[in-house]
């Protein structure tokens, strides 16, 4: 069994062109935790994610996942558009399932399954120029839960859709996670939502990005993502991490 | 005033098959101006000769077999070349996209001889190739493997970053790399390069059939010209409009259904 813990160690960014992103950040994510990443637009949220992912270099400090760097146990959903314009919608799910080696049969179970979940079994045979922004955005997530990775690296996944889908798909994530506890990374600028899913919120400051501060989230498991939002002592975590980013804002 | 979706979806309907009909017509109608145009003596048909007899003569050639012999040559060595030159054009324009080492050494190289007329090579490729088919295969494929290098190293360039990094993040490498995002990616570009390769193609084939073939639409062009028989040359002429105007048809036809992806 491998460890999936990860550790970031005082890992700086500092792009060609001078910006500096990143400015010594550490954290240490232990293996089966759902982390929340909290911070201003632009604090390095996504260069963080990308050196995790092995996209980027950190110019100095050291990232250790597990599986020598291969990064094959990790699964990500980008911020931005990323689904192959090119591919039907069953096709760009099943991108995620390279290297599993599944037969025909199974490979279509698996992206039929994950479909389902997100709520495009209508849409498999249709092009991504035929889907709206949020679809998109959810087939980039069932691509990533199809792939069975256990590591889940989610940039803003559910920015680009409405409330309803939104709490849907928050129960479908932490149904899935503890079902599996996968080790989750997930960043937003959403308090609340941060707050009904992680273990722990990582509150960064502004540009170059540090942490400034880490929470721990005490809420039961299962959680209902509804009945949590009446719950006082919700209330009262909301607005302490609302004061954490208006220092880190600050700092 | 949009009416039914049933009758929106008829209008935009009917507005692309008007714009084939459009396609079709055009060359049609400049035929029938010109043979009007000749008949009232507004054009002197020792140079401009009617459409009808153009006909007339190619009826008469064809009738002998050398027309289709000629066509049946050109048409040859125009697709052999064609693919002589593209296959490895696109081969290295794919190297050229994937490894900025190869781009280093290959873009100063296809800059320096891309604009080389290649008929003013055509002695050359003479010498070394003879006077036989292959010298013009040969002179086809050396035009469209620049244009074909340069479109699909362009093409895979111009691949959005965010594609390489899902590739990347998700383990899509080897063969599946270049079938699923480096071809689809670079295949529009790809294929506009094969619609003005094969122009350019056809360019070559017939200028260099004027200058060493004894057979070929270039041929009967230059030998119409030579023994003023106005009306064969202006049969090879109107022969090679016509595979100029089917071809880029087909391809038309072609990219719609190899991207069905792209929204129009
Ligand atoms: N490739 C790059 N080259 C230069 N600067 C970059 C590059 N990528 C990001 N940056 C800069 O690094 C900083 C952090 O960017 P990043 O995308 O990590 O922010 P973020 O926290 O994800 O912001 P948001 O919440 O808006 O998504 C920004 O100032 C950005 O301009
Ligand atoms: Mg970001």
């Amino acid at each position: 069994m491998l460890d999936h813990r990860m550790i970031v160690e005082a890992v700086t960014k500092r792009f060609e062109d001078g910006t500096t992103a990143l400015n010594e950040v550490s954290l240490e994510i232990p293996e089966g935790q759902f982390a929340a990443v909290l911070g201003p637009s632009g604090c390095g949220k996504t260069t963080l994610l990308r050196i995790l992912a092995g996209l980027e270099e950190p110019t100095s400090g050291r990232v250790e996942v597990a599986g020598d760097g291969r990064r094959d146990h990790m699964a990500m959903v980008f911020q931005e558009q990323s689904i192959f314009p090119w591919m039907r919608v069953r096709e760009n799910v099943a991108v995620g399932l390279h290297g599993l080696h599944l037969d025909r049969a199974n490979a279509r179970a698996v992206v039929d399954e994950q479909l389902d979940l997100v709520g495009l079994q209508s849409f498999a045979e249709a092009y991504p120029h035929q889907l709206s922004g949020g679809m998109k955005q959810r087939v980039s997530i069932a691509r990533a839960f199809a792939s069975k990775r256990s590591v889940l690296l989610m940039d803003e996944p559910f920015a680009a859709l409405d409330e309803q889908t939104k709490i849907g798909l928050h129960s479908e994530l932490l149904r899935i996670w503890e079902r599996t506890r996968k080790t989750v990374i997930f960043i937003t600028h959403g308090i609340e939502e941060s707050v009904v899913l992680a273990d722990c919120i990582y509150v960064m400051t502004a540009r170059p990005g540090r942490i400034h501060a880490c929470v721990e989230v005490p809420f039961a498991r299962p959680r209902d993502v509804v009945a949590l939002r009446g719950d006082p002592a919700f209330g009262r975590l909301v607005v302490e991490i609302w004061g954490l980013l208006r220092e880190a804002m600050a700092a | 005033m949009n009416g039914t979706w049933e009758a929106q979806v008829r209008r935009a309907r009917r507005l692309r098959s008007m714009e084939r009909m459009l396609r079709l017509a055009s060359p049609i109608a400049l035929l029938l101006l010109w043979e009007c145009a000749v008949r009232v003596r507004v054009l002197d048909a020792r140079f401009f000769p009617a459409p009808s007899s153009v006909v007339a003569a190619a009826l008469g050639l064809a009738r002998t077999g050398e027309l289709w012999g000629d066509l049946r040559v050109t048409l040859l060595r125009l697709v052999l070349g064609f693919f002589a030159g593209a296959v490895p054009g696109i081969a290295l324009g794919m190297l050229m996209g994937l490894s900025r080492w190869v781009r280093a050494v290959a873009s100063p190289l296809i800059a320096a001889l891309y604009p080389i007329p290649k008929i003013a090579v055509l002695p050359l490729i003479i010498l070394i190739f003879g006077l036989g088919d292959l010298s013009k295969i040969v002179t086809v494929a050396i035009g469209v493997f620049f244009i074909m290098a340069i479109n699909t190293s362009a093409g895979v360039l111009q691949i959005d970053r965010i594609y390489l990094d899902v590739a990347k993040a998700y383990g899509v490498r080897g063969p599946s790399y270049v079938r699923e995002v480096l071809l689809p990616g670079a295949l529009p570009s790809l294929l506009t390069g094969a619609k003005v390769s094969l122009g350019i193609a056809l360019i070559l084939v017939v200028a260099a059939e004027f200058l060493a073939a004894k057979d070929g639409l270039g041929y009967l062009i230059w030998n119409g010209w030579q023994t003023l028989q106005v009306e064969q040359m202006y049969v090879g002429l109107v022969i090679v409009a016509v595979i100029g105007y089917v071809v880029t048809i087909g391809l038309e036809e072609a990219e719609r259904l190899a991207l069905p992806w792209l929204p129009r």
